[in-house]
């Protein structure tokens, strides 16, 4: 499902130069659900960010979905993060000016679609991180945990084969974290997502298939 | 995507109101500025009509107080003299309204209950060939040969079409105050100059005897020195035994007759140019401002799938929306102007000043909001959503 060939990533600024990742090398198969740990700064969000081409590897190749994603055009990375990726983030990223339901429908903006089909397909979404009966309010009015289900929903409306969360219990509290976490399982259980997912709770990492430690931008 | 836009525009209402009346203001404050300049180009672009290069123009303000046989032999005698000299070409005569005299006799009459105002001036039979007036049509008047005669009259384009409704044929009798026949047609007699607006005008007959003359204007020979205007001041004086009058070069009359438009002109130009560097510098600025604190929504967006061009083409709908709705917000107050003839100006300038301004402040808009909008699209999604 998900090949990285020896990545490797540098941060060049005019005074320092920092690896973030060192030769990564990961193989994620389809249906599998992965938790990627290690200390801040060991190079988690930016190893997550290149396989949701949000960046790319100084070198090194990304297969995904038998593609190599990694000699796209920042159009194909478009069209392909539409269709193929959603992502979780720890602060959320709701847009304030925007109701629960025009939040979920964003990523249906990029596609073909018409005012009823993204109703639609976004009641679905929400309901299925139990909101439905949120969809008029604004990410003002919510608690952080439905924050977060309406960032799933929104994740997951496009029907994606990939799921990236980056520490998305990060800013809950237990309670919370463990209702996200449960979405995730169901999510890849049911619906056989694959989804990679960063976090800082070993019980949770637990919980996943499987677990891969970076220590500064290494895997050990 | 519209309504997307609509929703985030009218969620943002806070933010966007100052922004809005911004708009909403140069708007109006363009409409008025651009209709004011366009009336007044609109007058220069119309020809004075007239000569003034090597002309002089002598005023005598008071003939009319003097007895009416001694005004006789003394226009008489200045004619001869004037005549003499081979400096001086032509030689005629007007009354009150001359060349940027300021003055203006009008004459009213009832059109089926409309009145009509027409500038009326007198000249001799020979004014047009003195001041070089070409005609579009017919000839200029002759001097009457029996006191029974019927004057003859010439007229502007503006009286045909304003007075006669367009409507007119040559040799016929027009009914000014007076039974009129009229003979020749000017484009334009713009006597008080270039700013004056091409009012509807009637030029007839007066002889350079009458009392009611109060110009002379020469035509002299290209190259004559300013020195000869003494003979001249000496040869009026001596004939009228008076030294009340005064001599005046047509060129310079008719630069001083327009200076203060142009002055009015430029300074308006110059405060509507800094305004709207302003307005422009404002909004970019706020822009690039608004721009840049949703950099993580671009980023976000980007996530999901959207492309540049995306980008771009969400922050010009969203900030042309704006625009649009301030422009059209401000053309329900502009319109009333011209709708309801609130200033007496013609309506289709008006228009013509509004319509320029709705295209300027809306290509103003996405000009200035183009490059921040461009700037944003390119921000690298994985920075962007660091950011918070
Ligand atoms: N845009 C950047 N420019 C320079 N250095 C960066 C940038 N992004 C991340 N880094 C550095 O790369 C390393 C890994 O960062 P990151 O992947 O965010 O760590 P984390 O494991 O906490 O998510 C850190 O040392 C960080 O300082
Ligand atoms: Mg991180």
């Amino acid at each position: 499902m998900i090949t990285l060939q020896n990545i490797n990533k540098l941060y060049r600024t005019d005074t320092i130069e920092t690896t973030a990742l060192n030769n990564i090398n990961l193989q994620v198969d389809e249906g599998e659900f992965l938790s990627i740990m290690g200390p801040s700064g060991c190079g988690k969000s930016t190893l997550l960010n290149i396989i949701g081409l949000l960046d790319e590897p100084s070198n090194g190749k990304i297969e995904i979905k038998g593609q190599t994603v990694s000699n796209y055009h920042t159009k194909e990375t478009a069209k392909f993060r539409n269709e193929h990726l959603g992502f979780i983030f720890q602060s959320f990223h709701l847009i304030p000016e925007l109701s629960v339901m025009d939040n979920v429908q964003l990523p249906l903006l990029y596609r073909n679609l018409s005012q009823k089909e993204r109703n639609q397909m976004a009641s679905v979404a929400l309901e299925s991180v139990g909101l439905n009966n949120r969809m008029e309010h604004f990410p003002s009015q919510l608690s952080g945990g439905q924050k977060q289900r309406v960032a799933i929903a929104r994740a997951i409306v496009g029907k994606p084969s990939i799921i990236l969360a980056d520490e998305p219990t990060g800013n809950l509290d237990s309670v919370m974290g463990n209702e996200i976490m449960n979405i995730l399982l169901q999510l890849n259980q049911e619906n056989k997502t694959t989804i990679i997912m960063v976090t800082h709770d070993e019980n949770m990492a637990h919980k996943t298939h499987r677990l891969m430690r970076l220590y500064d931008g290494r895997q050990l | 995507m519209l309504r997307h836009i609509i929703k985030l525009i009218w969620n943002n209402k806070k933010n966007n109101f100052l922004l809005f009346v911004e708009m909403f203001v140069s708007f109006i404050i363009l409409c008025a500025v651009s209709s004011f300049m366009y009336f007044n180009l609109q007058k220069i672009s119309q020809p004075l009509g007239f000569e003034t290069t090597d002309r002089l123009s002598i005023l005598l303000d008071d003939l009319y107080s003097k007895d009416s046989l001694l005004v006789a032999d003394m226009m008489t005698q200045l004619d001869i003299q004037l005549k003499q000299e081979p400096e001086i070409e032509e030689v005629s005569y007007t009354n009150g309204p001359f060349p940027f005299s300021g003055n203006q006799w009008t004459t009213s009459t009832e059109n089926n209950g409309i009145p009509n105002h027409t500038l009326t001036c007198e000249t001799t039979e020979d004014y047009h060939s003195t001041m070089d007036i070409s005609l579009k049509e017919g000839r200029w008047f002759r001097k009457p040969l029996t006191n029974e005669d019927k004057d003859e009259v010439v007229v502007n384009q503006a009286f045909i079409d304003k007075n006669l409704g367009g409507k007119y044929t040559l040799d016929s009798f027009i009914n000014i105050g007076e039974e009129k026949k009229l003979v020749g047609i000017v484009e334009t007699y713009k006597y008080n100059g270039e700013f004056v607006p091409n009012d509807p005008t009637v030029i007839s007959y007066i002889p350079k005897t009458d009392r009611n003359i109060m110009n002379v204007v020469l035509k002299m020979k290209p190259g004559t020195s300013i020195a000869f205007q003494e003979k001249l001041i000496k040869i009026i004086t001596d004939v009228t035994k008076s030294t009340s009058f005064v001599i005046n070069n047509l060129d310079d009359e008719r630069k001083k007759s327009s200076h203060d438009t142009w002055v009015i002109l430029s300074v308006l130009l110059a405060c509507s140019v800094f305004l709207f560097i302003n307005v422009a510098m404002g909004l970019f600025g706020v822009l690039w401002y608004n721009i840049n604190k949703r950099r993580s929504e671009i980023s976000l967006r980007k996530a999901m799938g959207a492309t540049n061009i995306n980008i771009i083409t969400q922050f010009l709908t969203e900030i042309g929306g704006l625009a649009l709705l301030a422009v059209i917000f401000g053309l329900i107050f502009a319109i009333q102007v011209p709708l309801f003839k609130i200033i007496d100006v013609d309506s289709q300038i008006m228009y013509t000043g509004i319509g320029f301004s709705v295209i300027f402040v809306l290509g103003l808009v996405l000009v200035c909001a183009f490059y921040p909008a461009w700037k944003g699209a390119q921000i690298h999604p994985a920075t962007g959503l660091k950011e918070e």
